[in-house]
């Protein structure tokens, strides 16, 4: 393929260059009258800070630096944070970021709160929306003892069987049974929530994004739609909910329950308690997961830190090392 | 230099000596990182934990 | 002599990673072939372990991906190191990539080493597809039918051809079955590939920062690179775990959380960030078999560059202009994979077709035209 254009297009230029007046062509002159970046160069010192990699990499940093921190103070990227696809109503408000006393890095569930959101779920929300991937076993040792979950599955009854005699039989619940969902199939859902779905709880909170705050903000967000928002007979009203219009009424109201552990029971405080018990529903490996990862950082940071000795180490005599260049030695005039 | 020449004469010089050293010291290491890890995680999470509220919910009468 | 250069197999084991004479001065942008391997093979033992609890029937997938998080033993540790290390694998590879294309590692005579490593990106995207589909969420399930789709483009048997790999008139059982087959299969090809990787690799040893030949300063692999691999893979570890162990769904996408229904369309169907940028580009052709012809030939077009890059100096080094224009294809790609992830419409269209032109032109046009003027510069400027 071609490498370079051809000398007749360049006919022009050299004219152009043959034209100056000056003396016989030599290669000296004609590397004088080629400029080559160093020879226009600022002063040494300033062309030194401009062309280390620390001055880059600072610069670089700087900017990546700047763009994330108004990102994360705005929520949208400097100037191109004004051009939305979508409103704010299709999207569903944002919800704010609660402190969640599992929210960081090494910070386990509070267990008291999960079994007092167990409390708020079996209470109200079990009676339109089921847990099926959570089994009666998976309480124990997270928010009730092995008695006390024994004891609440066998207050509900199961189908089993076929027995000898080939009939399917009623019996109490035992620890590897699941939850019993509220409807007994989706239609059965719908035709008592007015056609909605009430959807499974077990994985809501991966399930949305926003997680637990969106969860929280939801349950706690309702309120009367603003004037001339259309909303339609059976539908509520609710900031968060993508399309402002949720077919869930609002559902936590102060003293609905009845804590064992004389917390009071607010709104906030059973929001706050039922999300962190789907929060835990959702990722029971939550706790154990965290404290994996505290002894993986360490390890693996440890072993970064070593590696890198051992790396510089190995390499000392490569990087300390010194070429000598010995010209040949001058055969005569050249 | 005198302890790594120590470490050398007691240890390292025979391979015999050197490998079960290994498996016994990460053996060892193994066990005092999980405890320690793990006294951390409870202090820095006291009481929110099960084992810190089992005692209202569990009668060890046994 | 010794066992280790004598004997059949272990000489291989010498000649790859022990004696080979590599560049005394490529930089830990060199590294990434190496983190490869290592996801690579992270790949193959996590998913094997997952395929012992895994069921591939769209009745059975989902709840098969959460009985191995809830009940599996730390299964919820190797689904996760699973799903992360393929976001790392495309980090890894597109910086392996951009190495490539900045140090003009795609000239001869690498030319074939280059174009065995672009089946290999084309192998893991399809690899990457058909993972996605497994766990049987609604992006798996939408993000399937809206790309398999797509073959219906192609004109006479289209259609026929999508209802073959279908199994069916739409994404079903059969489809999720077959899926299941040459995910399993997939890596192991890999595996192949790069080991024809390899190869093309030693009949001319590695590039280095200076696109120059090295063979006057060499240092054996090992110790000195064995033990610079070993640092970013400690640094690959350790930022695996913050993923895995802290963030493990933050590269995700929840709708996956929501068992598939094909009853119902989510809100908007994106596919997995590594492979945002094609989608774009997809997109951005308002025709349908356009759009899928450009989406892959901005894959294969990393196949010409060898032919288009007419410069005689090789990698970009000592030649200004054209690390500008390098930085300017990098930030694209960017912009691209941003455009990749928004809805289509008013200004991220037209922006994406911008954008898309520019990745073209980058290779047909820019790089080319860099290349040749600076060559008949050079030549101009050391004339007598």
């Amino acid at each position: 393929m071609l490498s370079r254009l051809p000398a007749s297009s360049l006919k022009g230029l050299r004219s152009l260059a043959e034209a100056r007046p000056s003396a016989a062509r030599s290669a000296a002159q004609t590397a004088s009258r080629v400029r080559f970046s160093s020879s226009s160069a600022s002063s040494s010192a300033v062309k030194s800070f401009l062309d280390s990699r620390a001055t880059l990499a600072s610069a670089t940093l700087l900017t990546v630096g700047s763009i994330a921190w108004y990102t994360h103070l705005y929520g949208s990227l400097p100037f191109l944070g004004e051009v939305h696809a979508n409103s704010p109503a299709e999207e569903g408000l944002h919800p704010p970021h609660y402190p969640w006393s599992h929210g960081g890095l090494l910070d386990s569930f509070d267990h008291s709160s999960i079994r007092r959101g167990y409390q708020v779920y079996r209470e109200v929300c079990a009676a339109c929306h089921s847990l099926d991937r959570i089994a009666w076993r998976n309480l124990v040792g997270v928010s009730h003892s092995v008695d006390e979950v024994k004891a609440m599955a066998e207050e509900v009854e199961y189908e089993d069987g076929p027995n000898d005699q080939g009939e399917m039989f009623q019996r109490p619940g035992k620890l590897s049974d699941y939850m019993p969902p509220p409807y007994p199939n989706e239609e059965a859902a719908r035709a008592s929530n007015q056609g909605a779905l009430p959807p499974d709880l077990s994985l809501i909170v991966k399930a949305r994004h926003g997680g637990p705050d969106y969860i929280f903000a939801l349950l706690t967000g309702y309120r009367d739609a603003p004037a001339g928002f259309e909303i339609r007979d059976g539908m509520n009203y609710n900031p968060y909910f993508p399309g402002n219009a949720i077919s869930m009424a609002r559902v936590l109201f102060d003293g609905l329950v009845e804590y064992e552990d004389g917390t009071p029971a607010t709104t906030s405080q059973m929001a706050k308690d039922v999300v962190t018990f789907l929060n835990w529903a959702a990722e029971p490996e939550h706790d154990e997961r965290k404290k994996a990862g505290l002894k993986a950082v360490i390890l693996f940071s440890a072993l970064t830190a070593i590696s890198l000795y051992v790396k510089r180490y190995k390499w000392a005599p490569i990087k300390s090392r010194k070429i000598i260049y010995n010209p040949p030695a001058d055969k005569g005039h050249h | 230099m005198g302890v790594f020449n120590t470490f050398y004469n007691t240890i390292a010089k025979r391979n015999s000596i050197f490998v079960p050293t290994i498996f016994a010291t990460a053996f060892a290491f193994s066990i005092s990182f999980d405890v320690g890890v793990t006294s951390f995680w409870d202090r820095w999470n006291q009481g929110k934990q099960w084992k810190d509220i089992r005692h209202k919910y569990v009668q060890d009468s046994e | 002599m010794r066992t280790l250069k004598k004997n059949m197999l272990l000489r291989l084991v010498n000649s790859y990673i022990v004696d080979s004479p590599e560049p005394a001065n490529i930089s830990y942008l060199w590294n990434f072939g190496s983190l490869l391997g290592v996801c690579l093979v992270l790949q193959i033992l996590t998913g094997i372990f997952l395929a012992m609890h895994y069921q591939p029937h769209v009745d059975f997938a989902f709840n098969s991906v959460e009985h191995i998080m809830r009940d599996v033993n730390n299964g919820w540790a190797i689904r996760y190191t699973h799903a992360n290390v393929a976001s790392f694998f495309f980090i890894f590879v597109y910086i392996h990539i951009a190495r490539g294309l900045y140090y003009g590692s795609y000239k001869s005579p690498r030319v074939l080493l280059w174009s065995i490593g672009v089946i290999i990106l084309v192998v893991m995207m399809a690899t990457g597809f058909l993972g996605y589909v497994l766990p049987y969420g609604q992006m798996s399930l939408w993000g399937a039918t809206v790309i398999t789709n797509l073959l219906s483009a192609i004109p006479v048997f289209g259609q026929d051809l999508v209802e073959l790999i279908w199994g069916g008139f739409s994404v079903n059982n059969a489809t999720l079955n077959r899926f299941f087959s040459l995910h399993y299969l997939l890596p192991f090809l890999l595996a192949a590939l790069v080991v024809a990787h390899l190869i093309a690799l030693h009949t001319h040893g590695s590039n280095n920062p200076n696109g120059i030949g090295s063979s006057t300063d060499r240092l054996t692999m090992h110790p000195y690179f064995t033990f610079k691999d070993l640092v970013t893979i400690f640094l690959f570890f350790l930022i695996l775990s913050i993923f895995v162990f802290y963030y493990p769904n933050m590269l995700g996408h929840s709708d996956n959380y929501i068992p598939a229904n094909p009853m119902q369309t989510p809100a908007s169907i994106v596919p997995e960030w590594y492979l945002l940028p094609f989608y774009a580009i997809l997109r951005s052709i308002p025709n349908k078999l356009l759009g899928v012809i450009a989406m892959f030939g901005s894959l294969f077009i990393l196949l010409i560059l060898p032919i288009t890059d007419v410069s005689r100096v090789r990698g970009n080094q000592f030649r200004p202009a054209m690390k500008l224009f390098f930085w300017f294809f990098v930030v694209n790609f960017f912009i691209l994979m941003w455009i990749g992830s928004q809805h289509p419409t008013s200004p991220y269209v037209e922006i994406g077709q911008i954008s898309t032109a520019f990745y073209f032109l980058w290779f047909i046009l820019i790089v080319p035209v860099l290349g040749l003027s600076e060559n008949t510069i050079m030549d101009v400027a050391t004339e007598k």
